[in-house]
């Protein structure tokens, strides 16, 4: 999960952990690929604001690089701009949600197909 | 001649504070920053001895209230089942391990109620969070489906606060 908000991780991660899902948190878009390289997670959310390096800058990087271009990335973010979504998809993303349009089961639903296709 | 007998139920705190957990939405009501006293929603997490945390955005009027008068009172209610107020003093919770903690405590709270987005999580800002120590508390019984003359249908429960 790269998310900046301490409260929505953790709402994320109690409602995974019921689902029996590992999870593991970054804040900040300038950690993701030292964190990934190190983590090799199966699927990585990814919201667009961040500290340090923006969502859409993260997306490039991971997508360029050996080790993490194949790991599906789902970018949910309030950003609801049609170029936006556009920008994404062109980059590599697997799916472009607006989390003001999600349930938080939702979400995790978003999470099982992805890891099940 | 029939009398009609009705039971009015007891509660002890483990009971109180299993419902609390299983309905972590409470009504809270302040009066601070102006004369007019206002209610409002919050999501909150309870610990064992009734201390009620919930979080809120830096500068929201529930910032600015309880900065000004930190008092304020609480119900919880489910409709025949039971009923829980509480007042006490609310203070600011400074330490990083331990907002760190009732985050996580309120992210429990969150996922007890079915496809809840709690406002709090809705709006941008800084999160500050808050506990409330009850110097008051107390429970009625609404499972009882007739009314009591004789028997109060209030469970106060003694909190060391005060």
């Amino acid at each position: 999960m790269v998310e900046d908000d301490e409260f929505l991780n953790k709402v994320y991660e109690a409602k995974l952990a019921e689902e029996n899902f590992e999870t593991y948190h970054v804040f900040r878009g300038d950690e993701v690929m030292r964190q990934v390289i190190e983590v090799k997670p199966d699927l990585i959310v990814l919201d667009l604001i961040l500290p340090g390096k923006n969502g859409f800058e993260v997306l490039k990087e991971l997508k360029r690089n050996i080790k993490t271009k194949k790991i599906p990335v789902i970018v949910l973010t309030n950003l609801s701009e049609s170029s936006d979504k556009e920008v994404i998809m062109k980059l590599g993303a697997k799916i472009f949600a607006v989390k003001s349009n999600l349930s938080i089961d939702e979400v995790v639903g978003l999470i099982k197909v992805e890891l099940s296709s | 001649m029939w009398h009609n007998i009705v039971v009015v139920k007891k509660y002890t705190k483990e009971e109180a504070l299993a419902f609390l957990r299983t309905n972590p939405i409470m009504s809270a009501a302040m009066c601070g920053g102006s004369d007019r006293p206002v209610a409002t929603t919050l999501l909150f997490a309870v610990d064992d001895d009734f201390t009620i945390g919930f979080a809120t955005k830096v500068g929201t009027y529930k910032d600015r209230a309880l900065s000004v008068n930190p008092l304020m009172s609480i119900t919880v209610w489910k409709n025949n089942e039971m009923h829980v107020q509480m007042s006490g003093r609310a203070e600011k919770v400074v330490d990083e391990a331990a907002v760190d903690l009732l985050l996580e405590k309120l992210a429990v709270s969150v996922n007890m109620v079915d496809d809840f987005w709690a406002p709090v999580l809705k709006y941008p800002g800084e999160y500050v969070c808050y506990q409330m120590k009850p110097d008051w508390v107390r429970v009625q019984d609404l499972s009882s489906n007739s009314i009591s003359e004789s028997e109060s249908m209030f469970t106060e429960f003694n909190v060391d606060n005060r």
